[in-house]
């Protein structure tokens, strides 16, 4: 009898927790995608401010780290950072001063080229240049200009160090790309959470963070099929997880009837082809970002080991022939979609 | 000669999810305010976007878009949406469409 009363108290709490907020949400086009942020609060008024904050914390971050806003502090690091300063008759390199909040975003996204065996690389951004996946005329780059622009992508060319970064080669440069949405996702979230939110979703073109339950109950996201546009291949029921998703289906183009899509092997400089898609559940968005386009590029082998030996890390990854695997920590959570 | 496909960015937030017919669409353009439009009347609404205009056709409950400035028309080859969750995205020109409904969706979130 007291373990049925204490059973009842337990359910009145938690009926009781999720009652009374109202769901709040707003979009933007941002970072070349379309942001929601939704919201579950008892006070409109704190939570629209709340959504507002975030929001621009994500504006904010986009401005930052984007490298096509040739006034973000990426876009001065590529122009400045093999800087050559003439002292006397001696050519001293120059060193580029970096915010803390870049610092910190360079030294994780080193530690993804390390876990991915340099398959996720910032510094992949004089490739990305010549691999234009917008605009009227694509084309795939000239093979002589893909293997020349490759001798500037290596991530141990960048040398960081006292808050300060420097680049070896000239006309080497970073793209935080691969992690930025990440990034902002979390920047999102941090807010919201200052303001007192606890059950909220920032999802930045289906990069996403859940924080808290919703209503009560874990959040339910679907992870899309890679090759049934408006199918998904599960669900997953999640709480305080980022889930992020790098497809070979987002971007892409045909030429000579190839197909080219948008996540470069920084070790080729062609598409990577091991994957179709490779879904990444973490405790952070920005870690969960970088990782999900490495392992598309380290292939399904070794990313779905990199995954288990991860410590709260789960992941779904479907190789090119359209096989599936699941981590260890998902295999009984998914729910498969016929 | 190059044939364009690059998809992805029409597919969104609960876009897949199969529950009743919705009765109004929500539309946004850019970071504007969001229109709240009625599928009950058929009708044409005409959308200034970022790069130019995008045509919206509502018709026995449905929605699509007919026309747009944009190149990869991603947004036209969406088709018709009529099921709450559904959207139609246009990102060159920063148009959203998508539908309301009563019923909420099965699943919060796809990610993609």
């Amino acid at each position: 009898m007291k373990k049925f009363r204490a059973l009842i108290f337990v359910f009145l709490i938690i009926f009781i927790s999720g009652c009374g907020k109202k769901e709040y949400s707003k979009v933007e086009f941002l970072m070349d995608t379309v942001v929601e942020i939704k919201v579950y609060h008892k006070r409109k008024a704190e939570a629209e401010k709340a959504i507002n904050s975030s929001m621009e914390e994500m504006k904010r971050v986009e401005q930052k780290m984007s490298c096509f806003f040739p006034g973000s502090e990426v876009s001065r690091i590529n122009k400045e950072a093999f800087l050559e300063e003439k002292k006397g008759s001696l050519l001293v390199e120059g060193w580029i001063p970096v915010s803390d909040e870049l610092f910190s975003l360079l030294g994780e996204s080193v530690l993804l080229s390390k876990l991915t065996k340099g398959c996720f690389d910032i510094t992949i951004y004089p490739l990305w240049k010549i691999w234009k996946f917008e605009g009227e005329n694509i084309e795939v780059p000239d093979k002589k200009k893909i293997e020349k622009k490759l001798q500037l992508v290596n991530y141990n060319n960048i040398i960081i160090g006292n808050g300060k970064i420097k680049f070896v080669k000239r006309n080497m440069g970073i793209d935080f790309g691969g992690i930025a949405k990440g990034y902002a996702v979390d920047a999102a979230i941090k807010v919201l959470k200052d303001k007192n939110i606890n059950s909220a979703m920032v999802n930045a073109g289906g990069d996403m963070y859940v924080l808290g339950r919703k209503q009560g109950k874990p959040w339910r996201i679907g992870i899309r099929h890679p090759r049934r546009e408006r199918e998904i291949l599960g669900t997953i029921e999640v709480e305080n997880r980022a889930i992020v998703t790098s497809g070979d289906y987002e971007r892409f183009f045909f030429s000579g009837g190839k197909k080219y899509h948008h996540i470069i092997n920084p070790k080729t400089g062609y598409p990577a082809d091991e994957c179709q898609s490779v879904t990444i559940v973490a405790k952070e968005a920005t870690f969960a970002d970088g990782l999900a386009t490495g392992i598309f590029v380290l292939g399904p082998k070794e990313g779905m080991a990199l995954i288990e030996n991860l410590e709260g890390v789960e992941g779904v990854i479907v190789n090119k022939e359209g096989d599936v695997s699941v981590s260890s920590g998902l295999i009984s959570k998914i729910e498969y979609v016929n | 000669m190059f044939t364009l496909v690059a998809i992805a960015s029409f597919s969104f937030v609960r876009l897949f999810f199969i529950s009743n017919e919705g009765k109004e669409a929500l539309i946004k353009v850019g970071n504007g305010p969001v229109q709240r439009v009625s599928l009950k009347t058929d009708r044409r609404i005409n959308l200034e976007g970022e790069k130019g205009r995008v045509v919206i056709e509502i018709k026995e409950g449905r929605v699509r878009a007919v026309e747009s400035s944009c190149f990869q028309k991603i947004c036209v080859n969406t088709g018709w949406i009529n099921k709450p969750g559904q959207n139609i995205i246009c990102l060159p020109n920063k148009v959203l469409v998508t539908i309301e409904g009563k019923e909420s969706p099965k699943i919060d979130a796809v990610s993609y």
